[in-house]
């Protein structure tokens, strides 16, 4: 699936100076936007990233190009303008909605990070007992899963779907780490 | 009757050599008899010297039309009656049934009453039945006799079985119309029609083979565009006292029947014509031509209007006869009279245009800047195209004003040329699709260019090569790239850029 561990390989158009400007001409701004968000998801996912801080992440190799002498770095508000598109597509979310200056990125949507969950409890025979939501996402039964690691906002909102499917209960603890969830061993 | 017609590029008619515009009106439905014509329901009509010609506005490729004026036997005039729009009727048979109650042109009559609407309806708008071939009234949908359905595709005629199964007040008209299509079929459909399946030579008014059943493609159906005899144009936004009156004028002229010059074939040689007396007595001939044309022309204006052509070829050849004795330098002397040919169709007027005149104007102009732009770079300046258009013209001037409404039109009427304005209130006409091809190679051979760079290569001023390039860029053909050092172009590969991602 992956080359290698660390390095992402970028489309040829990442090396293409207009790529780094907002085009005014709406067709070309539409795939440009498709294409920069598709890149964003195979990039996040690659490295299995979920959150997504522009005013940081805008100095990473991902949003600039340095190669020939050419140096190019996407401006805040074109990214601003790129993570709105995938929010309107359901791609990502601005997290606060309130300020866009941080998003989560959904390589995988919700509903698939539940279902994935689902079936590693269906797998691994823990129906009718109790995980700690900390189990889930860093539990040494979870590792080598793809939703070891997740984001603790995107694995509640795939915990909240299961609950109301009704596949899972969710417990309350002292913090979020301590938080209970029992599953029913129901297929979701 | 009518025929298809070629449109040029800017979708007005192909004229005949000989063949002028008098008059053109808009929005204009034609009627197949007293039915409306679904193919042809609002679209140009151009009156010219040799034919009525219907530019659909909607699909002006498909459903263009026109008919020979020599064809046209009849004429009539309806002025038009609350929600009910003018019309003009055209007749292509010989009958003289202008009399006859059919006709809406009775101007005692306000409305068409019930008593003509119950004939026309039987007369005119029969259908027959594939079953029976019992010929019903347009407003049964099944057949009176079988109760068959009547098939949708199936036009309403006017078979002759229907006429003489009508009563006899009708009679007189009844004739005069089966006349005219016995006429018709003496002269093309004396062989009846071959059956497609079995061979068998069938009566013309068939529609299934008398042998076989099978179904006749009669030539009726094929050849025609109108199954009726008549054809109306019923002028939506007015103007049909006008086309009435230049149709009548058209018809009494016939502009057909005059000789084109220029295809005339040289007089046979008469010796005693030929020699130096022969030359010398020509030259009297076409000198008292001449003088009579003058005289013709500046008796008054109409007849200088009617005769301008005529005026502005001898204005020409005497020119050219000076231009040659000057002896003028040869290419531009070769290039002058070449652009003048082109110009010899040149000339809309307000009289014949009417409210489309800014449309036909806009019209006449790109197709005269297609000649003149291509030589240079490809844009003018608005003084410059009223000076070179008014020369072109000669006469019939057109003022400044209509310049720059015909030339705003180019974008809503789908020309290639585009009227730009400045900042600074300075007017341009161009050639877009011809600009951005330019730009875009320029562009593709360097990789990526700024304006200035641009500007430099093709010895423009920068702001007109910023404006070409923010055009080109709309079009989605280049973008941009804007960095410290200013903007530079790139040919647009992000538009069709596909990244199968690597998962």
């Amino acid at each position: 699936m992956e080359n290698s561990e660390n390095s992402f390989s970028f489309p040829s158009i990442h090396n293409f100076p207009p790529f780094y400007t907002l085009q005014p001409t709406q067709t070309t701004w539409q795939n440009q936007a498709a294409l920069w968000s598709e890149i964003i998801l195979s990039y996040y996912r690659h490295h299995k990233l979920y959150r997504l801080n522009l005013s940081e992440s805008l100095n990473s190799d991902l949003f600039n190009l340095n190669s020939q002498g050419i140096r190019r770095k996407l401006k805040l508000d074109t990214l601003q303008a790129i993570i709105d598109t995938m929010v309107y597509r359901g791609t990502a979310e601005w997290d606060p909605p309130s300020k866009k200056d941080s998003a989560i990125i959904y390589w995988r949507k919700p509903e698939d990070w539940a279902n994935l969950i689902n079936n590693w409890v269906l797998e691994t025979g823990m129906s009718n007992s109790i995980v700690t939501v900390y189990e889930i996402a860093h539990g040494d039964s979870a590792e080598g899963f793809e939703f070891h690691g997740l984001d603790q906002t995107i694995l509640m909102k795939a915990l909240d779907i299961l609950v109301k499917k009704g596949v899972a209960q969710i417990f309350q603890g002292t913090s979020t780490d301590d938080m209970g969830v029992k599953f029913f061993g129901v297929n979701g | 009757m009518f025929i298809k017609v070629d449109l040029t590029s800017t979708l007005r008619p192909v004229l005949v050599e000989g063949e002028t515009i008098l008059a053109i009106q808009d929005n204009v439905g034609l009627y197949d008899g007293n039915e409306k014509a679904a193919k042809y329901m609002s679209g140009n009509v151009y009156l010219t010297s040799h034919r009525i010609i219907y530019v659909d506005s909607e699909r002006p490729k498909d459903n263009s039309i026109g008919v020979e004026i020599r064809l046209i036997k009849g004429r009539e005039f309806y002025a038009g009656f609350v929600k009910s729009s003018p019309k003009i009727t055209l007749k292509f048979s010989d009958s003289n049934n202008n009399l006859s109650p059919s006709s809406n042109n009775n101007p005692y009559l306000s409305s068409p009453s019930a008593s003509t609407l119950s004939f026309q309806n039987t007369l005119s708008s029969t259908w027959i039945c594939t079953i029976c071939s019992f010929s019903n009234k347009s407003q049964n949908t099944k057949c009176q006799l079988c109760g068959v359905k009547r098939p949708e595709n199936l036009n309403s005629s006017t078979p002759p079985s229907s006429i003489s199964s009508s009563s006899g007040i009708f009679s007189q008209h009844t004739t005069t119309h089966q006349d005219s299509h016995d006429n018709n079929v003496e002269a093309d459909e004396s062989d009846g029609i071959a059956c497609p399946q079995c061979t068998f030579l069938n009566h013309p008014y068939m529609i299934n083979c008398e042998m076989c059943e099978a179904k006749l493609k009669t030539l009726d159906i094929d050849d025609e565009i109108f199954k009726e005899d008549f054809v109306k144009l019923a002028f939506r936004n007015g103007g049909a006292i006008a086309f009435y009156d230049k149709m009548k004028q058209a018809m009494n002229m016939k502009g057909w029947e005059k000789p084109v010059e220029s295809t005339k074939p040289p007089a046979d040689f008469d010796p005693v014509r030929g020699g130096i007396s022969g030359i010398m007595r020509n030259a009297e001939k076409n000198k008292k031509e001449q003088d009579e044309y003058l005289n013709q022309a500046f008796k008054d204006m109409e007849s200088l209007k009617t005769i301008t052509e005529e005026m502005v070829k001898l204005a020409q050849s005497i020119n050219n006869r000076l231009s040659k004795e000057s002896a003028e330098s040869g290419a531009s002397a070769d290039e002058i009279t070449a652009f003048k040919t082109d110009l010899f169709k040149l000339g809309i007027t307000k009289d014949e245009a009417g409210s489309t005149y800014h449309q036909e104007l806009a019209r006449e102009l790109a197709e005269f800047l297609e000649n003149v732009l291509v030589k240079d770079d490809k844009m003018m300046s608005l003084t410059d195209i009223y000076c070179i258009f008014n020369k072109a013209r000669g006469v019939a001037l057109i003022s400044p004003s209509d310049l720059q409404k015909a030339c705003s039109l180019f974008e809503r009427l789908n020309l290639p040329f585009r009227l730009r304005k400045f900042e600074s209130g300075f007017l341009l006409a161009h050639s877009d699709d011809q600009i951005a091809q330019r730009v875009l190679e320029c562009i593709r051979s360097k990789g990526s260019l700024s304006a200035i760079e641009l500007a430099s290569m093709e010895q423009k001023s920068v702001v007109l090569v910023n404006e070409q390039l923010q055009m080109v860029e709309a079009k989605g053909l280049i973008c941009r790239d804007e960095s410290v050092e200013g903007i530079r172009y790139y040919d647009n590969l992000i538009i069709n850029y596909v990244w199968k991602g690597i998962n």
